[in-house]
């Protein structure tokens, strides 16, 4: 008598030597083990079918992005990395150019919106330019339309913040008395896991960051400034 | 043969991860039942991973110790969530089949008949099947991944395959 688990087993190609001769000689005189094994098989051969299609398809982006996120642990790394990220940050802005059209184009439309041109540059408007002129990111509501993430000082002294929204996240960095929108993208889809912002935002602000970004009090400093540019 | 899911001392852990994803996106399947939480649990697995990375013994498989930080991801949201009870077909809202080909149809209802069998096991009995049936894994990786002897993987995988059989039917 063979046990159901010896002839999974065979049936699996888990047994060898002795065993499996064993099994061998039991399904040769029995039709009815060798019908056995033989349902075993096929049962493995349907669930892996089954699941196939799965590791198939490609991985949604949220995961890409989380196996890449935390940029910390990788700041040691080689200049490749450093050209791999200049090639993305070509491809963000390039991303963000056709991605403010779209908006721009909408928001003209409506005579309105969160969005105008001057003098060449998009800039803030409406909503998006008070969230960026008021909101400290350290008094932010969860439920506020516009959401302010980091605010630091770029290489040129300019003072930039991110932003985002249901709509776009970005990039915003004061210029004179407005905010120019130096990145606009569609927002990263919100997994209940995910990040604040999106790699293509945090890409741009480890393009431009001078230094560190400001913590709470300094926000609030800047704020009050008007956003003056730092010396 | 287990070169290519070692990680070598100066490989990116992050490279090796990102192509064990859909791998690990089928097998969180085989466990969740449906896709936006298989999904999620990959997530979780992920960052898991990432933080625990210097846990990793370099040179030892990647995909077995992956499987395993999933597994036990899963578990916690399983206990989190107080066993759940849904046994019922997974995925009927949201998954849209109105433009597939007629073949890929197919291969969803049966995604689904699999699955909906698999939702009716013991957790225990869904991890081995998962890793054995699904991964392909041979019974010691898949009993190390498990943290548990082969032979009671064994007799787990025995046991749910008795009932899988029962539920589908054998083969189709």
């Amino acid at each position: 008598m063979i046990a159901f688990e010896k002839l999974m087993a065979y049936a699996d190609g888990e047994l060898s030597g002795a065993e499996r001769d064993a099994v061998e000689a039991a399904i040769a005189r029995d039709p009815a083990l060798a019908a056995q094994v033989e349902a075993q098989r096929a049962l493995k051969a349907r669930l892996a079918r089954a699941f196939a299609p799965i590791a198939a398809e490609p991985p949604p982006q949220r995961l890409v992005d989380a196996v890449r996120a935390k940029p910390q642990a990788e700041i040691v790394d080689l200049s490749a990395r450093r050209k791999a990220r200049a090639v993305v940050a070509q491809f963000a802005a390039l991303a963000a150019c056709f991605a403010a059209g779209l908006f721009v184009g909408v928001a003209a439309l409506r005579g309105g919106g969160p969005i105008g041109v001057e003098r060449g540059a998009l800039i803030a408007r409406g909503e998006l330019a008070e969230a960026l002129t008021i909101q400290l990111a350290s008094e932010a509501r969860a439920d506020a339309d516009i959401r302010i993430g980091l605010t630091f000082a770029a290489q040129d002294g300019a003072l930039c913040r991110t932003f985002s929204s249901a709509a776009a996240e970005g990039l915003a960095c004061r210029d004179g008395e407005t905010w120019r929108l130096d990145l606009l993208a569609a927002p990263a889809r919100q997994g209940e896991y995910r990040m604040a912002s999106s790699p293509l935002v945090l890409e741009a602000v480890s393009a431009r960051i001078k230094g560190e970004p400001l913590d709470a009090a300094g926000e609030r400093a800047a704020r009050d400034a008007g956003w003056r540019a730092a010396r | 043969m287990d070169e290519h899911v070692a990680l070598a001392e100066e490989a990116d852990p992050r490279e090796a991860i990102a192509a064990l994803l859909p791998r690990l996106r089928r097998f969180a399947r085989s466990l969740a039942g449906d896709q936006a939480d298989a999904d999620d649990l990959v997530q979780v697995a992920i960052e898991r991973a990432l933080r625990n990375i210097d846990r990793y013994a370099r040179g030892t498989r990647l995909d077995s110790w992956m499987f395993r930080v999933l597994k036990n991801a899963w578990i916690d949201e399983a206990r989190a969530r107080g066993r759940r009870a849904k046994v019922l077909a997974p995925a009927e809202a949201g998954e849209s089949v109105g433009d597939d080909a007629a073949g890929a149809m197919e291969a969803k209802l049966e995604l689904r008949a699999v699955e909906t069998a698999m939702q009716a096991l013991p957790e225990e009995q869904r991890l081995a099947i998962g890793l054995v049936c699904v991964e392909g894994l041979s019974y010691r990786e898949a009993a190390e991944a498990l943290d548990i002897p082969v032979g009671t993987l064994t007799s787990r995988l025995a046991r749910g395959r008795e009932a899988l059989a029962a539920l589908l039917g054998g083969a189709s």
